[in-house]
């Protein structure tokens, strides 16, 4: 079992296309939590976050602004990471290379979700540390306090980012077990994520009322309700308080779940061609 | 224990059966040809070995249990599949782990396979026959007693198939049970001891090399061609005689060949060629298969 995962933890951290998602995912996060608000606030000139002003910016606001890019962009980020670790498995036909050397599929499969979560945690925690040096840059410079949230609200972010990152990361194994490969699933994944939810959110919920009640019960929506909850600015793409804060990470760890065991029992039940 | 045993092995995709009622069985520390042509069911029923594919009837039992976890086999199934951006040992490392294998074991299947020196290129730069080696390497990792091999000379020149062959010879005379598919008469009569022709996924045929291609056949060159015939066809009957690319081709022994030539000439013929031919795989198959033209 062990040598499982740490075959999957070296196929990850060996794999340069990982290495470029985290530092897009770093990258984008500072860029529009930070350098963006922080220049229109320098510059005076408006913009739709001009108005949130340097307050938005200061380390005490880092959970929430860690976590806010979550539901959409960095969840975006977690879907191409769970389908490149799954999907290239069938594009490169590497599943009978480790399979016919014994392991079972399960066991496999349970390597690939623990290094998973592993890469999803490091993700956050990455997103976390940057935020915090950006933050508490910005308030040296502009004499604001900066002093970070406790102890206690850093553990409950990091561990409310990593429940969506690993939510959105199990989503892409999913997909790419059940069509079997990369292209398909990376790019209905992402349809998915930034077109349908969107959509649903701001042209269908508004009209019907029936789409209103039912994004309460998808992933993207709990996501957000999440993220607000935990004070990300409902400015950002995705956020939005529609449930409270535990019944959404109750449902995002429900989709977690159901992700993880539907992608593991069509693994087991199919033929690997 | 025999290492392979199947029992009414049967896949069926629809209405097609890619493999039916397949009976196999390979006994142990033997080389075992598994023959037939593209699309016969070879890889599916190898699949099924190895507990790739499901069968949708029938049983498998490998060293007398079934497919998966088991602890000493090694296979290379349809080319070999590794991970691009990883070097050729690395890639070694990460099966190992998987395979539940010690490390300083890579080492050892690279220079069987004499990769040692290229163990640290990148395997998406790799040659076919590197590619093919490392694909051995793999199916050696767990210092495997039963070793399966499909095709494992496709896309290898003529020295890597040499290399290929005295590779699996080696394995044998080690003791290892090695079962090797493939579709080239040619290559299985060099290395195995017993054969198993396998045909529109049935089992047509099993024994070894020789009793499976039959004599060899003799072939004549000569003018006039019509004369030949029909002294050939007085002296050997008609069933022996079939016209050929400008020539005759007897089924008859290469001891007749002298009494063949005598009877010509004397009947007034010119013979310019006279030689034994073997049968080639495409005549085995012909004579195998019957004509049968539908499984389905």
């Amino acid at each position: 079992m062990w040598g499982n995962v740490t075959a999957e933890l070296v196929k990850l951290v060996k794999r340069p296309a990982n290495w470029l998602l985290l530092a897009v995912a770093l990258v984008l996060s500072l860029l529009f939590t930070y350098v963006i608000p922080y220049a229109g606030y320098k510059s005076g000139t408006g913009g739709p976050t001009a108005g949130r002003g340097l307050a938005d910016v200061v380390p005490a606001q880092l959970v929430g602004n860690s976590v806010a890019g979550l539901p959409v962009f960095l969840g975006a980020i977690m879907v191409v990471l769970g389908v490149l670790a799954v999907g290239s498995e069938y594009g490169w036909e590497t599943w009978k290379t480790v399979l016919t050397l014994g392991p079972s599929r399960l066991a496999v499969y349970t390597g690939k979700i623990v290094a998973l979560a592993v890469a999803a945690l490091t993700f956050v925690v990455a997103v976390f540390a940057a935020g915090a040096a950006a933050s508490v840059l910005i308030a040296a410079v502009e004499n604001q306090p900066t002093a970070l949230p406790s102890l206690g609200d850093l553990a409950v972010g990091l561990g409310a980012g990593w429940l969506i990152a690993g939510m959105w990361t199990a989503f892409g194994m999913v997909l790419a077990v059940l069509l079997r490969g990369v292209a398909l699933p990376l790019g209905l994944g992402l349809i998915w994520l930034l077109a349908v939810q969107n959509l649903l959110a701001l042209l269908a919920a508004p009209m019907l009322d029936w789409v209103a009640q039912a994004q309460k019960g998808l992933p993207g929506p709990n996501a957000g309700s999440l993220a607000a909850a935990l004070g990300s600015t409902p400015d950002t793409p995705g956020v939005d308080s529609l449930v409270g804060g535990g019944q959404a990470a109750l449902v995002v760890a429900i989709y977690l779940a159901v992700f993880l065991v539907a992608g593991a029992l069509v693994l087991r039940r199919r033929d690997i061609l | 224990m025999e290492p392979i045993v199947t029992k009414g092995l049967t896949k069926r995709y629809g209405e097609l059966f890619a493999v039916r009622d397949l009976d196999l069985t390979v006994r142990a520390g033997e080389v075992y040809g598994f023959l037939g042509p593209n699309g016969a069911g070879k890889t599916t029923t190898l699949r099924m070995l190895l507990g790739l594919v499901r069968p949708t009837a029938g049983t498998v039992l490998l060293n007398g249990r079934p497919p998966g976890s088991q602890p000493s086999v090694g296979a290379l199934i349809e080319g070999p599949a590794f991970y691009p951006y990883l070097s050729g040992r690395d890639n070694l490392r990460v099966l190992a782990r998987h395979a539940g294998v010690a490390g300083r074991r890579v080492d050892v299947v690279l220079d069987l396979v004499d990769l040692t020196s290229r163990g640290g290129d990148r395997y998406a730069k790799y040659s076919l026959g590197m590619k093919q080696r490392l694909g051995v390497a793999a199916a050696l990792l767990k210092d495997p007693r039963l070793l399966i091999l499909d095709e494992p000379t496709n896309g290898l020149d003529p020295a890597g198939m040499a290399d290929m062959r005295t590779m699996v010879r080696r394995l044998g005379a080690a003791g290892c049970t090695v079962l090797v598919s493939s579709h080239l008469l040619g290559e299985v009569q060099q290395i195995c001891d017993r054969v198993g022709v396998i045909f529109r996924g049935r089992l047509v045929r099993e024994g070894t090399v020789a009793e499976l291609r039959g004599s060899a056949d003799l072939r004549v060159v000569a003018a006039p061609l019509d004369r030949a015939a029909a002294q050939a066809r007085e002296l050997l009957g008609a069933d022996a005689v079939t016209l050929a690319d400008g020539g005759l081709n007897l089924a008859v022994g290469a001891d007749r060949a002298g009494e063949i030539n005598t009877s010509l000439v004397t009947a007034g013929v010119t013979v310019s060629e006279l030689r034994t031919v073997e049968r080639d795989l495409e005549q085995a198959f012909f004579e195998l298969t019957g004509g049968e033209t539908d499984v389905g």
